[in-house]
């Protein structure tokens, strides 16, 4: 942990500094007030301001971070990691769709570690580390269609225009290292809900995941622009709190403006980032032996391996949840080629994160989670392709207080439909929370007289999981 | 065939969505039964389903059992769960004949409590019925809706027809100032909600100069109104003043620009296919072009869409106006494309499915591409209704204009247009020109013959000499291209993207398919001429089943269905059934768009989306109310924009308020304006309007149309990913280089969409980039600089601009700081200064005595910077 930035830069403002810091200093007060208003069971600890100060917690946490692994298009569960030995004696016959085939999976399956795990021979190198994994076979989602199924991945609803759940993460924990956003996503894609699936909706426009480049680029080239200052420090300093006065003379005018509030947060934090963000982005320092784990030394690998590093790199820094985007998944057609390519560019970099997690004392308080929007048909689609399945597929989780090792939930003997133990998106959350040290049902937010819920008024920890 | 069910009875009532069959007429119909046919189905067949089947099988059942549906040959062909019912002239291959015989306990039919198996020789009879070829009048457009969701669908607010409501008469009757006020005013009442006051005058004019142009009110402007406003006798002259402005800005072409742009979004407009290799559309610009201009010549709206669908289709006076309609079909061109796509027939479908979806969602607000693949599972369109209308858009020719060879598998056409080519790169060349390009072309293809050749005779040498074919072709395919932008004369024909009818026939095109089959495509795209689209099973193109007869939802009672004539693809007939005023979907869903550019949010607030997964109306009978304005006032847009900014609603504050916002935090009610934030187009043009660098001309094409054609990051003529991201001219931003994905970085960082389908709302994110982009970047550094010279009077304005050289060199009398600031302050926020602020940035500036301009920038740096310059009170 000496790798953190947190050594050299200042705790979280308080009254006092606030007041000496900027010229108005009226901004935080502001929000000190603002986000009292907000319904956390326990009220913010003395002394400390601002919408992300850290929060007690529910209960105690087994993890402080999140790595969220999405595969943008649907992974095919049934040829992953959900084992499906009776699809593969019924290959050819009519599947629970009228007119569909059934279509064994082309991939052996095989046991490995010590709890014997099954996983298909597209994941040999995520195979050794199986002993880490806990692998949820009953997820479920209510549409079997991109947009509404990934929003609803992300927020818990595709009707409503709702906070991510990195946010509310962000929100609950409050940040770790307030140089840093508390919320990252890397490559996103672009559409897809668009910025929705790492947005803030009402809670504070602080809570909202910075992007890193997008899916359709390779991360290589992704950075944040313009992070080099065009003044020397004291110089912008005082550009920024005349920025602030600004800012905060037409919040005082608006009285209740969240879009001005999001400003001030967003500059105070720009200006942070300025110094932080490029030691952070920075893998020069990183070991070649390190690089190696994380596949970025081979083509197919390289992509990837270089976002779980800047994941790691960024958990390490204390920033609570990062999100990292993997397309496309939606292998509706040459399923033996495509799944088999992106299958590949994920396989090491996911086994060596874990690994590295592990080295470094980490994976205990990272909890991993991996997942598409939802799973595919065990049945055909065009010979070679399956089509898309909102009623089961597989996640799994690694590290931060999970059973490790571990198989949950059944989706039936094809894998067509959550059997035993369903998980539905809200379960998912709740449980994220839960291990995070937040209660689901505790976890709101006061907007306009309403409390508000990640979960809504769904959603129940999946205890079982649970170390 | 033994083949087993693997789904049970008990399960079979849960089981999928309904096929609704809703489409106007059915492929069947030209089925040649003989009579006997049809008097043995009607005696021996039909009575026997009616009285044994139908309850669970057609619409008298609450729930279709097993998907299946046995009142329409169709439905039977179709099947349910399980597949087909029925192979015609095979009953042995017939599931339905296997339940007849209580071949499986699973799917006996009749079931056992229902009368148990049928007599043999009914069973025979039915025998009989599939091995005559299943003889079946029966339509399924004859149907009634069926029962359950797809019906529930059906009774959905915006499906029902515009309604006539009453101006409501609020018990506040002083506050209105016109119908609108009164309906907003009525449901304000209704929860107990006071509208807060008006704004003040200056953050009106700012407000409704952005809102009709996109730019700020000059400083001059801007302090004039205010003064007029503060002096005029009564609320009415401040009306007065206030219209007059709005006419003016309404009469500005800044306003087919800003408006212009609002529709692009909708149009998904870009200047490259996106997708997978990313090719340059260099005619796209024509369509923006278009819209500009038919914005600002306030073309009716029924016309709009019109021309944007069927353009080429309709009558025109002359050459001017023949171009207009053929490029107005641009909108279904410009879309995304898998340009490198393997199969011919998947691009051609994906195409079709594409303007499909944007033809449906742009003008009805309606999802229908859903139903590519299965029934609509929210809205009452079956997959027959699109296969209805798939088979319009397969019988269309888009002349998308990418060249082939390198810059994709597949190339594309373009028209040549009736009219003089006025674009950079049309310089005529000579005959003799022409002749060498032409030599240059029998050399190439030669050449290319000669390599064929070899191969055949060689077949073990091939590897390296792929490549050599591959950069032949390709110069074909650009040398061709080239050929093709002459006439015979050598002068330069103005090309445009767009569409066109196929041929009638498919003898037309033989050629097409000869060369289709050359290029080793099995059967091309298979989408000759025009036709009806089979239905593809669950979309996919390998599994084409029965053709469905082209043609238009029948979801709006009384909105007449005109049958496609047989040698016209049906987007005439269509773009008229969007725009006939029975039609509810297409004045509500424009009405609705407007509003929400207005005021920052819909009457329905998924302004794509009227589906029942979208929003209800906040105000069903204002929405109505201006849907029936917009009609009756021959489809204006400019005249519906007038008479919302004209309302007291709309000019209100958007003043918070404690006690409304706890009522109503969403601000459904309107009981203030909402802020809004400033688009990104007009962030980036009121900063270059400040520095005095935006240049209001028109340029004349694009960027992307000097660059040509090639694949977007490749190198040509000077178009680099780079030089589209930097975006360094003057132009307005709507006239910047729009590529998918490759964006100005300006108008990225602040939400620009990313133009992959319809998009009516943008979104408006608040994150440190753009925080970093206004501290950080030289350009907006630059802008500063230009800005501090203009206020300021300092030296720098003897090092002017390109743009400055004209403006006479006046001295001005030296300012001091209070004047300086506050000109700044009506030049980015359009008010005065406040002595708070002044102070503030005083402070700032004298940290930089020693270099006054460092000062300078940095205040207005932050000013720029702030919240307030880039939201919209």
């Amino acid at each position: 942990m000496s790798n953190r930035l947190c050594n050299n830069v200042t705790p979280l403002l308080n009254r006092r500094d606030i007041l000496k810091y900027s010229s108005c200093g009226f901004g935080w007060l502001a929000f000190s007030g603002m986000f009292g208003r907000s319904a956390m069971a326990a009220p913010p600890s003395v002394g400390i301001d601002g919408p992300l100060s850290p929060k007690p917690q529910h209960f105690p946490a087994k993890a402080k971070h999140v790595i969220f692994l999405c595969m943008r298009g649907g992974p095919s569960h049934v040829d992953t990691f959900d084992y499906k030995p009776q699809l593969v004696k019924d290959n050819g016959k009519p599947g629970p769709r009228p007119g569909s085939k059934l279509l064994a999976s082309k991939w052996k399956f095989k046991q490995s570690g010590k709890n014997g795990l099954w996983m298909s021979e597209l994941f040999p190198e995520l195979a050794k580390r199986s002993d880490e994994l806990c692998m949820i076979h009953s997820m479920n989602t209510d549409l079997p269609a991109h947009p509404q199924a990934f929003v609803r991945l992300h927020t818990g609803s595709s009707q409503f225009i709702r906070p991510s759940v990195g946010a509310w993460t962000l929100y609950g924990l409050g940040t770790e290292n307030e140089n840093l956003p508390g919320f990252v996503s890397i490559t996103p894609p672009n559409g897809f809900g668009g910025s929705q699936n790492y947005g803030s909706s009402f809670l504070p426009a602080i809570c909202q995941g910075p992007r890193i480049g997008n899916e359709n680029r390779s991360i290589a080239g992704a950075e944040i622009p313009y992070l080099k200052p065009r003044l020397e420090r004291k110089d912008q300093r005082a550009e920024l709190d005349f920025l602030n006065a600004l800012n905060e003379s037409k919040l005082q005018r608006d009285q209740f403006n969240p879009d001005v509030e999001g400003a001030i947060q967003a500059s105070e934090l720009a200006f942070k980032m300025q110094s932080t963000m490029p030691q952070v982005m920075d893998l020069s320092k990183e070991s070649e032996a390190t690089k190696k784990m994380y596949g970025m030394d081979q083509t197919n690998t390289a992509d990837f391996g270089r976002k779980l590093l800047l994941a790691r790199r960024m958990v390490e820094n204390g920033v609570r949840f990062v999100e990292v985007s993997h397309g496309n998944w939606d292998h509706h057609f040459n399923l033996s080629n495509k799944l088999e390519e992106s299958c590949g560019e994920i396989d090491l970099p996911m086994s060596g994160l874990i690994a590295d997690l592990k080295k470094r004392g980490l994976l205990d308080e990272t909890l991993i989670v991996w997942t598409g929007e939802f799973g595919r048909t065990p049945y055909a689609q065009g010979g070679d392709g399956r089509d898309h399945n909102n009623k089961a597929f597989t996640l799994w989780m690694a590290g931060g207080g999970v059973k490790p090792g571990f198989d949950y939930g059944s989706s039936g003997e094809y894998g067509h439909e959550a059997t035993e133990n369903p998980v539905s998106i809200h379960d998912l959350h709740a449980t994220m929370l839960a291990l995070l040290g937040l209660d689901h049902t505790r976890l709101t937010f006061n907007y306009a007289g309403r409390d508000f819920r990640l979960t809504d008024v769904h959603g129940n920890v999946v205890k079982d999981i649970i170390a | 065939m033994r083949m087993k069910l693997n789904i049970r009875c008990s399960i079979w009532a849960s089981a999928v969505f309904l096929m609704t069959g809703m489409v106007a007429a059915q492929e069947n119909d030209k089925e040649p039964w003989s009579q006997a046919d049809l008097n043995f189905f009607e005696t021996k067949i039909q009575p026997v389903l009616i009285d044994k089947c139908y309850s669970c099988h057609s619409d008298q059942a609450t729930s279709i059992a097993a998907g299946l549906r046995v009142d329409s040959r169709a439905g039977l062909l179709r099947g349910g769960d399980s597949g087909p019912a029925v192979e015609p002239g095979n009953p042995k291959e017939s599931l339905l004949l296997e339940a007849l015989h209580y071949g499986d306990e699973d799917y006996a039919m009749p079931p056992r409590n229902a009368g148990g198996k049928l007599p043999d020789d009914v069973i025979k009879n039915f025998e009989d019925w599939v091995k005559r070829g299943l003889p079946d009048p029966r339509k399924e457009s004859e149907l009634g809706p069926d029962p359950g969701a797809g019906e529930k669908a059906k009774s959905w607010w915006a499906y029902q027809p515009l309604k006539q409501p009453p101006v409501p008469t609020p018990t506040n009757a002083s506050w209105s100032s016109s119908p609108i006020d009164r309906f907003v005013m009525q449901r304000l009442e209704e929860k107990k909600l006071q509208p807060v006051g008006d704004a003040e005058p200056a953050t009106l004019l700012r407000r409704v100069y952005f809102d009709l142009t996109g730019l700020p009110p000059t400083p001059e402007d801007a302090k004039k109104f205010v003064a007029d406003w503060q002096s005029a006798k009564d609320s009415d002259a401040q009306l007065q003043l206030y219209t007059a402005v709005v006419d003016r800005l309404l009469a500005s072409p800044q306003y087919g620009e800003h408006w212009g742009r609002h529709w692009l979004d909708v149009a998904r407009y870009a200047e490259s296919s996106g997708k997978d290799l990313n090719v340059l559309y260099p005619y796209a610009w024509r369509y923006r072009d278009y819209v500009i201009d038919a914005f600002n010549s306030d073309m009716p709206y029924d016309q709009f869409v019109q021309e944007q669908i069927a353009g080429d289709l309709l009558k025109s006076k002359d050459d001017e106006e023949k171009a207009r309609q053929m490029v107005a079909t641009g909108f279904l061109a410009i879309g995304p494309k898998s340009i490198n796509e393997q199969k011919a027939r998947q691009l051609a479908v994906d195409i079709a499915d594409e303007q499909l979806d944007s033809v449906t969602q742009a003008f009805l607000g309606e999802t229908v591409a859903c139903a590519r693949c299965h029934d609509h599972k929210f809205d009452p369109i079956s997959q027959l209704d699109y296969t209805a209308l798939a088979g319009i858009f397969l019988s269309t020719q888009t002349h998308y204009g990418t060249i082939g060879g390198v810059a994709g598998r597949n190339a594309g056409t373009l028209m040549n247009l009736p009219i003089s080519d006025s674009t950079p790169q049309s310089r005529s060349i000579s005959t003799e020109e022409l002749q060498k390009k032409k030599d240059q072309l029998a050399e190439l293809e030669k050449e290319r013959q000669q390599m064929i050749t070899e191969r055949m005779r060689d077949r073990d040498k091939k590897e390296n000499d792929v490549n050599r074919v591959l950069r032949v072709s390709s110069q074909i395919q650009a040398v061709k291209a080239s050929i093709a932008s002459y006439n015979e004369s050598g002068e330069k024909i103005a090309q445009a993207m767009g569409v066109s009818d196929k041929p009638s026939s498919s003898s037309a095109s033989g050629s097409n398919r000869f060369l289709a089959k050359r290029r080793g495509d099995r059967g091309a795209s298979g989408f000759v001429s025009i036709g009806d689209s089979p239905l593809f099973v669950r979309g996919e193109v390998d599994r084409p089943s029965e053709k469905v007869k082209r043609g238009l939802p029948s979801l709006f009672p009384g909105l007449e269905l005109k049958p496609i004539p047989r040698n016209a693809s049906g987007r005439k007939e269509l773009s008229e059934w969007i725009t006939d005023p029975k039609n509810p979907l297409a004045s509500r869903v424009m009405v609705n768009r407007i509003w929400h550019w207005l005021f920052g949010a819909g009457i329905v607030t998924s302004v794509d989306n009227f589906g029942t997964t979208g929003a209800e109306p906040t105000h069903p009978e204002l929405l109505d109310y201006l849907a029936n304005r917009f009609i009756e006032n021959d489809w204006s847009i400019k005249k519906t924009i007038r008479e919302i900014v004209l309302s007291r609603s709309y000019r209100m504050s958007s003043a918070y308020n404690e006690t409304a916002f706890r009522a109503d935090p969403a601000n459904e009610f309107i009981w203030r304006h909402n802020p809004k934030r400033l688009e990104a187009e007009a962030i980036r043009d009121s900063i270059l309007m400040a520095s005095r660098q935006l240049n209001l001309e028109r340029p004349v094409a694009s960027d992307i149309s000097r660059a040509g054609d090639g694949v977007l990051g490749r190198a040509r003529f000077g178009v680099s990913e780079e030089s589209i991201l930097m975006a360094r001219t003057s132009a307005r931003s709507i006239y910047l280089p729009l590529t998918r994905n490759v964006e100005p970085e300006i108008l990225g960082v602040f939400d620009y969409p990313d133009a992959s389908a319809v998009q009516g709302a943008r979104q408006s994110t608040n994150v440190p980039a753009q925080v970093l982009f206004m501290l950080n970047s030289q350009y907006v550094e630059e802008q500063c600089r230009r800005i501090a010279g203009r206020v300021n009077g300092n030296p720098l304005q003897n090092q002017k601009s390109r743009a400055d050289k004209n403006r006479p060199a006046t001295k001005q009398p030296k300012k001091d700081f209070e004047e300086i600031f506050d000109d700044l302050c009506w030049l980015v926020y359009s008010r005065p200064a406040t002595s708070k602020e002044t102070s503030a940035a005083k402070k700032l500036s004298n940290m930089h005595r020693d270099d006054p301009m460092t000062g300078a920038i940095s205040v207005i740096r932050a000013m720029i910077a702030s919240a307030e310059f880039r939201s919209l009170d």
